[in-house]
């Protein structure tokens, strides 16, 4: 997490803390910025145009009381609900959503849209681009055309989060994306599951991380985390006793926190590993980071760092496993069925393939920082949506880093408005995930068009930049837009009134499909999976038989031959990669020496004319059988060296022999389904 | 190797197995088990003079990095296009309605006709447009690559290196990519270099043939857009391979 902090009195400091930690060094990712660099960061850039007018859209919506969609925001039938998937998903995947999908049908009836081949996201289609080809520009959701719930499918590599910060300032939109089909199929049963009669103890946990010697943690406590529960807790006071004069009932919420001291990573598993965890979860703490290159990056980026990290002034090495809480740190064991969470935590949702913030200040090049191999999204939600005895329904966080301006404002001092605005709404109103985090799309909208307004000063010379103020509007545009909301954005709480005691949380049913590790298996049975919806998506024009396509028969006669070449090698491909996943759980190297290379033959499995002198065998598991090559009595260094040089490139070679492999059958898989 | 590849010289020493051209079974077998029938060769015999071998390799190094820059961006080249088409073609894609400068590029223009005859009601069997015959001819093109391509990158591979027609030394590849080396008795540094180079240029050409046909199969999704037809992203394959080897024919042709 990063702040704009507090420094004695000084309501905002002579330089910006952009605070990520870096996992694999401990300290802070980035140095510190004054707001003059800022200032000059924010001058060189603009808001896209498009992206602009659905803004000022948006920020006049906000100020005449109307945003998103004119419609009671918890009847789909009058939302809509749709899914989009990239134009060559997996047909596995949809299969696997297929409960969901389902069940949105019903709810949405007539404005229910599955996007998904022709129909679907096109590779590098804007948000635009995309509400174009359904007859909408820019502006409000008209759920006749496009609905106002949309989840995307699919990794930030393939539809970007950039698709999804535009099209989310209008609609309601999620996204899914899973490292397996199980965990589609997973996440699809536990919000079926939900809504078909589960009924949650009403409790929500605000867990508020505080730091020695960081300011970043200390401000998110103290001015965030505590003051949303306490405020949450007298307005459930006034909302209860409202509702209890009109004689209806409203749940009645435990509203507990969890700060400083008591926020360690064994509150959180203890939290989070155990089936009473709660229906709300709020976190703030520093996410942790990794420099891109780094093993741990993919599943530890936008880790919670808990109390256990001493703080930068006492601790000032590597960032163990054990002062953070990751995916993996929940076992699948685990049930979140229903909960919803909220990090406040850099990169708690995902991360973008290059720097946003901070790439021109330590760089000359114009390029922005490459900081991940490609965009994703975080480990850590991705497990708890994706659990096999039940996921959570929704998980809000930031891609990129996140910032104190989200709930400190200069001299204003603490916003918790907006935190408090979406809360109340999942609590009290029981509105679906993706209308109550619709408070931050508005912020971002005003903060949006107010900093549009004073660049646009700046450049035509009406104003002299103010770089403290341009600073925080630059800084607070950029956090406000990268809150993200990983689930089906439809999804509500399912909590009872609050009256019965806590109880387990049932499993969803198991869920029979090919193991993920076998990538072989899933290739091999791609072709024969159906897809789920009758609506299956054929583009209306294409669907008429009697066009006519010209070279039609030359055409035909090629998709067949094709189908034909391209299944035999799919088959092939997929033998291969059964063979190696299953058996090349070792790899072994051998060096011989011969006097007379001419007499070398290869026979029966070794060489004969030639004396074996040295041999690695690496186990899959690490084990590593080595026999060195010696010489009178002592090591043959010379052999020695050539020997463990043959070893590095098998072992690269190996690597990626099996990642192109993969690579080309997945090209295959999505070039040969229906 | 190939023969309907345009490939650069350096792919040039793959020898496919006798028993790969056959169109036999793959061998899945580890090394100790393999018989030498079924196991590609590359055989590169370098000249012997002052620096001449290093030379020899560089220039096939720089040829297969220029291959694979191109691979990689190959699916962004398309992408632009298909955008371009997109945005300026409109409803009808007939040649006269591309956008001004997409034919500039021999690969994008030589993909034009593929995609005017894609269109409903499109015949374009002027000489500006595609050839029945053509259709067919990519198909069996691309079938041929794809059935060479399975012989060779999955079987075994045996990889010699040669000074001036002497044996330096020869390493087995297993497919699961286990490695044994023989080396001669008495082989210099210099020379130990120049088979570590020339298998590493082995394998990792092998690689690049497997990219080949995973940037062909990116490329025809792209492709795919605009094809209004049902099962367009395979209908599109032999656009997205003749595409390609237009590509490589100008690394080849460049004599990099």
């Amino acid at each position: 997490m990063n702040s704009d902090t507090l420094s004695g009195n000084e309501p905002f400091p002579e330089t910006l803390i952009f605070n990520g930690i870096d996992g694999a060094s401990g300290r802070y990712l980035l140095p510190e910025m004054t707001p003059a660099q800022v200032s000059a960061l924010a001058q060189g850039q603009s808001i896209e145009p498009d992206l602009l007018q659905d803004l000022e859209i948006r920020a006049d919506l906000v100020k005449n009381k109307h945003a998103g969609v004119e419609a009671d925001p918890r009847d789909l039938a009058q939302t809509g609900w749709g899914v989009i998937f990239a134009h060559d998903a997996d047909p596995a995947i949809i299969e696997a959503l297929d409960p969901l999908i389902r069940l949105r049908q019903e709810q949405a009836s007539e404005r229910f849209k599955v996007y998904s081949g022709a129909d679907g996201h096109r590779p590098g289609e804007s948000k635009g681009d995309f509400l174009e080809r359904y007859e909408m520009g820019p502006g409000p959701a008209n759920p006749d055309k496009v609905p106002y719930y949309l989840l995307i499918v699919g990794d930030p590599a393939t539809i970007t989060y950039r698709f999804q910060y535009q099209l989310d300032v209008q609609y309601a939109v999620g996204r899914l994306a899973f490292d397996t089909v199980d965990e589609y199929a997973h996440y699809a049963q536990s919000v079926v599951q939900a809504e078909k009669g589960l009924r949650l103890s009403p409790r929500a946990t605000f867990f508020g991380v505080s730091n020695s010697d960081d300011r970043a943690t200390s401000m998110s406590s103290d001015n965030l985390v505590q003051p949303l529960a306490e405020k949450l807790l007298a307005l459930q006071a006034g909302w209860s006793a409202e509702a209890s004069k009109a004689g209806k009932q409203l749940p009645q919420w435990t509203i507990e926190t969890l700060l400083k001291e008591q926020a360690t990573k064994a509150t959180l598993n203890a939290l989070l590993g155990s089936s009473q965890a709660p229906a709300l979860l709020f976190s703030a703490s520093h996410g942790i980071s990794f420099p891109n290159g780094d093993p741990r990056q993919l599943p530890h980026q936008g880790a919670l760092i808990c109390q256990d990290w001493p703080g930068p002034e006492i601790w000032r090495e590597a960032i163990p496993q054990d002062f953070y809480f990751a995916g993996e740190d929940l076992s699948s064991d685990a049930n979140l069925l229903g909960t919803v969470a909220f990090f406040f935590a850099c990169y708690g949702a995902g991360t973008p393939q290059e720097d946003e913030f901070a790439h021109q200040i330590w760089s000359d090049q114009p390029q922005r920082r490459v900081i991940a191999p490609h965009d994703f999204v975080a480990a850590l939600p991705r497990r708890m949506m994706g659990l096999p005895k039940g996921g959570a329904l929704a998980v809000v966080g930031h891609v990129e880093r996140a910032w104190g301006v989200s709930f400190f404002w200069g001299k204003a001092g603490p916003q918790i408005q907006v935190f408090q605005d979406c809360f109340q709404r999942l609590m009290k109103g029981n509105y679906p995930i993706g209308y109550a985090v619709e408070e931050f799309n508005n912020r971002y909208a005003e903060i949006s068009s107010e900093l549009t307004v004073q660049l646009e000063d700046i450049r035509y010379r009406l104003k002299n930049p103010k770089d403290m103020e341009l600073a925080r509007l630059w800084t607070a545009n950029n956090d406000a837009r990268n809150y993200i909301l990983l689930g089906d954005p439809a999804v509500r709480l399912s909590v009872g009134d609050g009256s019965a005691p806590p109880q387990d949380r049932p499993s969803i049913p198991e869920i029979a499909i090919q193991p993920a590790a076998a990538t072989a298996a899933t290739v091999s049975t791609v072709t024969a999976v159906t897809l789920p919806l009758e609506t299956a998506p054929v583009a209306p024009s294409v669907a008429a038989a009697a066009v006519d396509y010209g070279l039609i028969d030359s055409f035909k006669q090629a998709q067949a031959n094709l189908s034909g070449t391209l299944g035999n090698f799919v088959s092939r491909l997929s033998d291969f990669l059964g063979k190696a996943l299953d058996e090349a759980t070792s790899l072994e190297v051998s060096t011989y020496v011969s006097e007379d290379m001419s007499q070398v033959k290869y026979e029966a499995g070794q060489f004969t004319g030639a004396r074996l002198r040295a041999l690695t065998r690496i186990e899959i598991d690490g084990d590593t059988l080595i026999c060195v090559p010696e010489s009178d009595g002592e090591v043959d260094t010379t052999l020695w060296k050539i020997h463990m040089d043959m070893v590095q490139q098998a072992q690269i070679s190996r690597t990626e022999l099996l990642k192109t492999v993969v690579s080309a059958a997945t090209g295959l898989v999505d070039l040969i389904k229906p | 190797m190939p023969d309907e590849l345009n490939l650069p010289q350096v792919f040039q020493h793959w020898q496919a197995a006798p028993a790969a051209k056959a169109g036999n079974e793959l061998s899945f077998e580890a090394l100790s088990a393999a018989p030498m029938a079924q196991v590609s060769q590359w055989i590169l015999d370098l000249p012997a003079g002052s620096g001449e071998a290093e030379a020899f390799l560089a220039q096939a190094e720089a040829q297969l990095q220029a291959t694979q820059a191109l691979l990689e961006a190959a699916p962004q080249r398309l992408e632009l296009f298909v955008s371009r088409l997109e945005s300026g073609g409109e409803a009808h894609y007939a040649l006269e309605a591309f956008p001004a400068g997409l034919t500039e590029q021999p690969a994008e223009a030589a993909l034009l006709p593929w995609v005017d005859a894609f269109q409903p009601g499109q015949i374009s069997f002027g000489a500006e447009g595609l050839a029945k015959g053509q259709v067919g001819e990519a198909v069996a093109q691309f079938q041929q690559v794809v059935n060479d391509l399975l012989g060779q990158v999955l079987h075994l591979a045996q990889v010699e290196t040669r000074l001036e027609g002497q044996l330096l030394a020869r390493s087995l590849v297993s497919w699961k990519g286990d490695v044994d080396t023989t080396w001669g008795e008495g082989t210099q540094a210099e020379e130990r270099k120049l088979h570590q180079r020339s298998l590493a240029l082995a394998l990792t050409s092998r690689l690049a043939m497997l990219s080949m046909f995973t940037t062909v199969t990116q490329g025809a999704a792209k492709i795919a857009v605009l094809v209004a037809a049902p099962g367009g992203a395979l209908l599109a394959l032999p656009a997205a391979w003749k595409y390609l080897n237009t590509l490589l024919s100008q690394i080849r042709d460049s004599h990099l």
